[in-house]
């Protein structure tokens, strides 16, 4: 992983750190100067340690990878998402963004309403009666809160910046990382995902989904590099991104437990998975303690098992989830379709397992079909007005593990050549 | 070769560069944009601002909205945070936030009530009312 990677994706854990900082003031009432200091200091370490992973790298780095090409494609992709998000974006952003995320943004910038001492004796009520989708992790409102409470005001450039951050960090880290294997199809990947209708949608929304799809990503990038390279800062970071995710969006911990069917194993084979744990433990922590002394039991899950069960278990439920995903598959990823169609049937020719980061994906996207069939709300309404976002979850990472999977078949080829 | 070696040395600087315009000019883009640029909720929340002397910021209110009524509560609610509206009636409150779409009637509503606070908007009506 080059210098530009590991920093990016020391940005973003960087901005749910003090997401995390920012929350837990709020019970305590810790003036908002002090928490402002602890972030910095916060930050001066943590970049500290990023950059001295980055030394590490820039000293065994062997060819410089960057010329004027490169840097043409990256200006370009980012001149166009700058002026295609700018067209689609909303004032107040999506419906999420302006019933919860940025309303509930509100509730972490007031201090009236944390005017409490211990977590004992904090009003669950704030949380339970008055915003919506409380159990959600407050990842995002926490920081737009913070930088409202910040800057005095509470304008939505903020959410916008934030949510925008995102949506570029993404293509350009896509681009960080494979340019190196294949400039073409890096260029053609990076302008791709800059000129996706929903890609830049999403990105604009003020919506937590951008993050989750950005951390998904670094997580996996993370694993991959520490698959070539075998340096424990990779499994450290790569940790501490699914940990970010976590804090983000529940989706999360769905993902959190694909990772660890898909890649626990081998680490704890190899007995590094300790290093990947570093990494998630403070997220993870906080997660815990938010979901035990201030979240309210999520919506999802209906109680009766029997219901649940019938529900897993009923066909019309799948084919209509399906009936959505194709829908949105093929209206905005219809490319990347036949890109993982090619690699299945050409895995399939050569008769070999599609890549495990593959697998994973294919994995993430059956969990959430699973999910979707025990929705206690109405099918029809949930899916249609969520697969969008679930999907852009998975995509990026998709990309990658995609790019990632057809070299290795044709670094296979060309041994066998 | 040169140009190789310019951009390896200061890559990193050349990507939070380049990243930072993008940003910028996108949020000044957003902002200058959108600044003056009037949506429902702005116009709910200049519909309500006149309300704001009757009422203390820890206020909590029944709702009763006409049509589409889960946005105009979410509307209402957002602009006027941190009052608190709540979608399903509660009977120990005496006052009420009504918002109704300007054409609707909402006699039947106001009837043998309190009006403490109305307006009304190219849009809409607004009545904050309670039990005489």
């Amino acid at each position: 992983m080059n210098r530009n990677s590991v920093f990016i994706i020391g940005i973003a854990i960087f901005l749910v750190g003090i997401s995390v900082v920012y929350f837990f003031s709020l019970p305590f009432g810790v003036p908002l100067s002090i928490t402002a200091l602890f972030i910095l200091l916060f930050g001066f370490f943590f970049f500290k340690y990023i950059f001295n992973i980055t030394k590490f790298e820039v000293q065994n780095n062997d060819r410089p990878i960057y010329n004027i090409l490169s840097y043409f494609v990256l200006c370009f992709a980012l001149f166009l998402l700058t002026k295609n998000t700018n067209n689609v974006a909303e004032k107040y952003g999506g419906w999420d963004a302006w019933w919860f995320w940025n309303y509930r943004a509100k509730y972490f910038t007031d201090n009236s309403l944390w005017n409490i001492k211990t977590l004992e004796t904090y009003d669950k009520d704030l949380l339970v009666q008055r915003v919506a989708h409380a159990d959600y992790p407050p990842g995002l409102s926490s920081l737009v809160a913070f930088f409202w409470r910040l800057f005095n005001t509470q304008s939505t450039s903020v959410p916008f910046c934030i949510s925008f951050l995102f949506a570029a960090f993404i293509p350009v880290l896509l681009f960080i990382e494979l340019h190196k294997k294949n400039l073409l199809i890096a260029s053609i990947i990076i302008l791709w995902l800059v000129t996706n209708e929903n890609y830049i949608l999403e990105g604009t929304l003020m919506l937590s989904d951008i993050w989750i799809s950005f951390f998904l990503l670094a997580t996996i990038i993370g694993i991959e590099h520490y698959r070539a390279s075998s340096n424990p800062n990779f499994l450290i970071l790569s940790g501490a991104s699914l940990g970010c995710s976590l804090w983000t969006k529940n989706e999360a911990l769905l993902l959190l437990f694909m990772i660890i069917v898909f890649y626990g194993v081998n680490l704890l084979q190899k007995n590094v998975f300790r290093y990947f744990i570093i990494g998630l433990i403070v997220p993870m922590c906080a997660l815990f303690i938010f979901k035990i002394f201030y979240a309210t039991p999520g919506d999802l899950f209906v109680s009766n098992w029997h219901e649940t069960i019938h529900k897993l278990t009923d066909i019309k439920r799948y084919e209509t989830i399906w009936s959505y995903f194709i829908k949105e598959i093929n209206i905005h990823y219809n490319s990347l379709k036949k890109v993982f169609l090619a690699y299945l049937i050409i895995c399939f020719l050569l008769r070999k397992l599609p890549s495990v980061g593959v697998l994973f994906i294919i994995s993430c996207i059956t969990s959430y079909f699973m999910v979707y069939s025990i929705t206690p709300h109405n099918l029809d309404w949930h899916v249609s007005t969520s697969i969008d976002r679930l999907v852009l979850h998975l995509a990026p990472a998709l990309v990658y593990v995609l790019f990632i999977g057809f070299s290795k078949l044709l670094h296979r080829k060309q041994i066998i050549a | 070769m040169y140009f190789n070696s310019i951009f390896y040395k200061v890559k990193l600087g050349m990507l939070i560069l380049l990243l930072s315009i993008s940003v910028c000019t996108s949020v000044y883009l957003f902002h200058t944009k959108y600044q003056k640029q009037n949506t429902e909720i702005d116009n709910i929340r200049n519909g309500l601002s006149g309300m704001l002397p009757f009422v203390s910021n820890g206020s909590a209110f029944n709702f009763v909205g006409g049509t589409p009524k889960v946005q105009l509560l979410l509307w209402s609610r957002y602009a006027l945070f941190p009052i608190q509206l709540d979608r399903i009636e509660d009977k120990k409150r005496d006052t009420a936030l009504v918002l109704f779409p300007i054409a609707d009637t909402v006699a039947s509503i106001l009837d043998s009530k309190k009006i403490i606070w109305s307006n009304k908007d190219a849009y809409y009506q607004y009545y904050l009312i309670c039990r005489p």
